[in-house]
């Protein structure tokens, strides 16, 4: 396919969604507003510290303080740290709705939040095609017989829009993006150049889900990373509800419809991020969910996994409760300081994560390790009750 | 190169056409937005001590949010400072909003650390207005063929950065030019947020520049062609233009000559009346610059009170006086750097870039005749 691609001054850029940053410094924004992809030039960034870590609390309000407006109206939503410099960059809607205009934040090192003015930034955009238009909605629907909620019907307004740009992995000159295109078969990863050349690859993605014990092709990729598996590239991709898929790039061509190798499931819930990131040496992905805690996955389990299809289980629906759930190679469920809304990882030993805190709601910039991704500010244990308590 | 050189002398003009009128009365220290859309702007004239080329704007001029029974937000509004003229202006990033009080800080004197503050608030406006194009430049059916730029004058600010998606060049084919405009990577706006300027690319003015080898000139003489500001271009308050508003034009020849200052005609008023004193120019002149570049003494050289009012489409202005005309000597100064709609000014011809014959190296010629 071959689709626009500009030099883009600022004015293309109406939303930033999703960020990737290439190894050399690029940072790659999903706009799903524009149907278009931008690349920062971000590369002659460098480190402005050695160690550090990062932590700006009520980072929302602070944020909103920046932009000369209220924490009502800022909307984070992607984290990605920079590969050079280690400064943490984040895509905001400042505003909502089709109001919403996009800022592009970052945190350095001493935590200073800092407003990037895009316009003096080097650019270049691709606009995708087959996206879906502003028009279509999300279905609306309630569970277990009971009607929709006022925040279901919230979601049903969701214009699948939104979907165009949902997740996105570079690898080796290309960016890997996942997503819902106007097609029947919705899901879809394309393959972008870059730099960007105008062309596109869009590949339609079928899998087999366990949970709903379903072959399905509609909802999107949400978090994904190139691994070597098997001998040969591969896209290990994370779905809603949770399966666990392996995809060799090669067969990702325009125009085909691809088979993904389902290899587990997490358990129910949305999965947001899959950071690689190595512990003692050995290849880890680190996956976050918006409904549990997240997952470590050794890649090494990865390797010779069975694949699996509707012959492999009993028909019908399972649940988390199912005897066989969770299913196959998904590492371990691990302890994690607040709800993760969005991480990335700062450096070997750490983690920076935009965390909902559990205790006060605030929303934080956090710094954890990689090991034990823990706060100990919500916790009080054995070693928080001072020995000597003699009076 | 010549591209760049160019490009550098058409950033000034228009960061010239971009000065506000010249304050008539004493301007106030610290001049505060009304607009979502506006700035904040400081007076520095006192400040010797101040480098243009070299400061840090938030320490003289800085906006907290302050939240209600709070002290001010520690982090600053992040926006832009710049100096124009006596002012320091900051415009940040994102238009302030109403229902928000906003706390100015600026520093006093050139002490440093010594601090003055300001609240405002912007008046929530009832979204009454609705969002329009109220005019734009130049207004005459037939331009040249070499115009360099057009002026959209809104009843609101715009929402920034978005002017080249609304606003389209088509030829009578109704085919769209995409690279007619030059794309800055900031647009080039007025502080209140109301008029945009729009610049064809000169390269392609220009003659055997490559851009103008290449793509040919965006407008061709006989030719017609039609100027669109799509319908759903939003005010900063989220209102859409609702209408689309369309301008169409013919295009003559070209201005290839410099300006002959001797070939306006001055139309005299007679004396002891409120008459207007008018002046007839030999083509169509650039209507923002008229605004300001063009001045009316007496023989002392004192300025004359009145108005300037421009007419025919550009190709006439005309003074109107405060006063009755008395008898003496006048003279009409004008700022060596007032142009044509082609981006000549009195001096230079666009694409040559030696001075003309007339009045060369001068900053202003004038004019004179007497009643």
């Amino acid at each position: 396919m071959t689709a626009e691609t500009f030099s883009s001054p600022s004015h293309h850029i109406q939303s930033l969604g999703v960020l990737k940053f290439s190894e050399e410094g690029i940072l790659f924004a999903g706009d799903n507003q524009s149907g278009a992809i931008h690349a920062f030039d971000l590369t002659h960034e460098n480190r402005s510290a050695d160690t550090f870590e990062i932590n700006v609390y009520q980072i929302d309000e602070q944020i909103a303080a920046v932009l000369g407006t209220t924490q009502a109206n800022v909307k984070i939503n992607d984290i990605a740290v920079h590969p050079k410099s280690g400064e943490v960059y984040l895509s905001v809607s400042r505003g909502h709705g089709l109001e919403a205009l996009p800022a592009l934040l970052k945190v350095d090192a001493p935590n200073h939040l800092q407003h990037i003015d895009l316009a003096s930034l080097e650019i270049t955009s691709q606009a995708l095609t087959q996206i879906p238009d502003h028009q279509q909605r999300v279905v609306l629907r309630g569970i277990g017989g009971a009607p929709p909620s006022q925040k279901d019907i919230a979601k049903s307004k969701q214009p699948l829009r939104m979907l165009a740009i949902v997740a996105m992995e570079y690898h080796q000159g290309e960016l890997f993006v996942s997503g819902v295109s106007n097609e029947e078969f919705s899901s879809v990863l394309r393959r972008l150049p870059y730099p960007f050349n105008g062309t596109e690859s869009i590949s339609k993605i079928e899998m087999y889900h366990i949970v709903h014990d379903n072959y399905e092709s509609r909802a999107p990729i949400r978090s994904m990373a190139v691994k070597q598996i098997d001998g040969i590239n591969q896209l290990v991709a994370a779905y809603t509800c949770s399966p666990l898929v392996l995809i060799p790039i090669d067969e990702l061509t325009d125009g085909t419809k691809v088979s993904a190798r389902t290899i587990g499931d997490m358990g129910n819930g949305q999965p947001i991020d899959m950071v690689p990131f190595s512990m003692k040496g050995e290849e880890m992905l680190f996956v976050t969910n918006n409904s549990r805690s997240p997952l470590v996955i050794p890649v090494s389990g990865l390797q010779q996994a069975k694949v699996v299809t509707d012959q492999d289980f009993e028909r019908g629906g399972k649940i988390d409760l199912h005897p066989i759930m969770p299913f196959g190679p998904i590492g371990k469920s691990i302890m994690f300081s607040g709800a993760s809304l969005r991480i990335d990882l700062l450096n070997e030993g750490q983690f920076v994560s935009l965390n909902r805190d559990i205790e006060t709601g605030s929303l934080d910039l956090e710094t954890v390790f990689t090991m034990f991704p823990f706060r100990l500010h919500n916790i009080i244990g054995e070693s928080d009750i001072p020995k000597a308590n003699k009076s | 190169m010549i591209g760049n050189h160019l490009r550098l002398q058409v950033l000034i003009i228009l960061l010239l056409t971009m000065l506000p009128t010249a304050y008539s009365q004493t301007p106030p220290a610290l001049i505060l937005p009304t607009e979502p859309g506006g700035s904040v702007q400081l007076d520095i004239s006192a400040m010797t001590k101040l480098n243009p080329d070299q400061f840090e704007g938030y320490a003289y001029l800085s906006v907290f949010v302050q939240p209600a029974g709070e002290e001010h937000h520690p982090h600053a509004v992040q926006g832009r400072h710049r100096l124009e003229g006596n002012y320091l202006v900051f415009s940040p990033y994102f238009p302030f909003e109403s229902g928000i009080t906003y706390l100015v800080r600026t520093q006093q004197g050139e002490t440093e650390g010594s601090y003055a503050y300001q609240a405002f608030q912007l008046e929530a406006k009832p979204r009454l207005e609705k969002a329009a194009v109220l005019r734009m430049y130049p207004s005459a059916r037939e331009l040249p063929e070499n115009l360099l730029r057009f002026y959209f004058y809104f009843n609101t600010p715009m929402k920034k950065g978005q002017a080249l998606a609304h606003i389209h060049l088509t030829d009578a084919a109704g085919k769209v030019d995409t690279q007619a405009f030059m794309e800055f990577k900031q647009e080039l706006w007025s502080p209140d947020g109301k008029r945009l300027t729009l610049l064809f690319d000169p390269g392609r003015i220009k003659r055997g520049v490559s851009t103008n080898l290449a793509l040919g000139p965006a407008l061709l003489e006989g030719q017609q062609y039609q100027l669109t500001i799509s319908a759903t271009w939003q005010d900063v308050y989220g209102q859409a233009l609702s209408v689309e508003t369309r301008k169409a034009f013919v295009i003559g020849q070209a201005y290839r000559q410099a300006i002959k200052i001797d070939a306006w005609q001055i139309e005299k008023p007679a004396l002891h009346s409120h008459d207007p004193l008018g002046i007839h120019f030999d083509r169509i002149m650039d209507h923002a610059l008229l605004q300001s570049m063009i001045q009316l003494e007496d023989a002392d050289q004192n300025p004359i009170p009145g108005h300037w009012e421009v007419l025919e489409e550009e190709q006439q202005i005309q003074f109107i006086p405060q006063q009755t005309w008395q008898k003496g000597n006048y003279r009409i100064v004008l700022d060596s750097r007032l142009e044509d709609v082609a981006g000549n000014n009195l001096q230079n011809l666009l694409d040559q870039k030696d001075a003309t014959e007339a009045g060369k190296g001068e900053a202003h010629q004038v004019i004179g005749f007497e009643l």
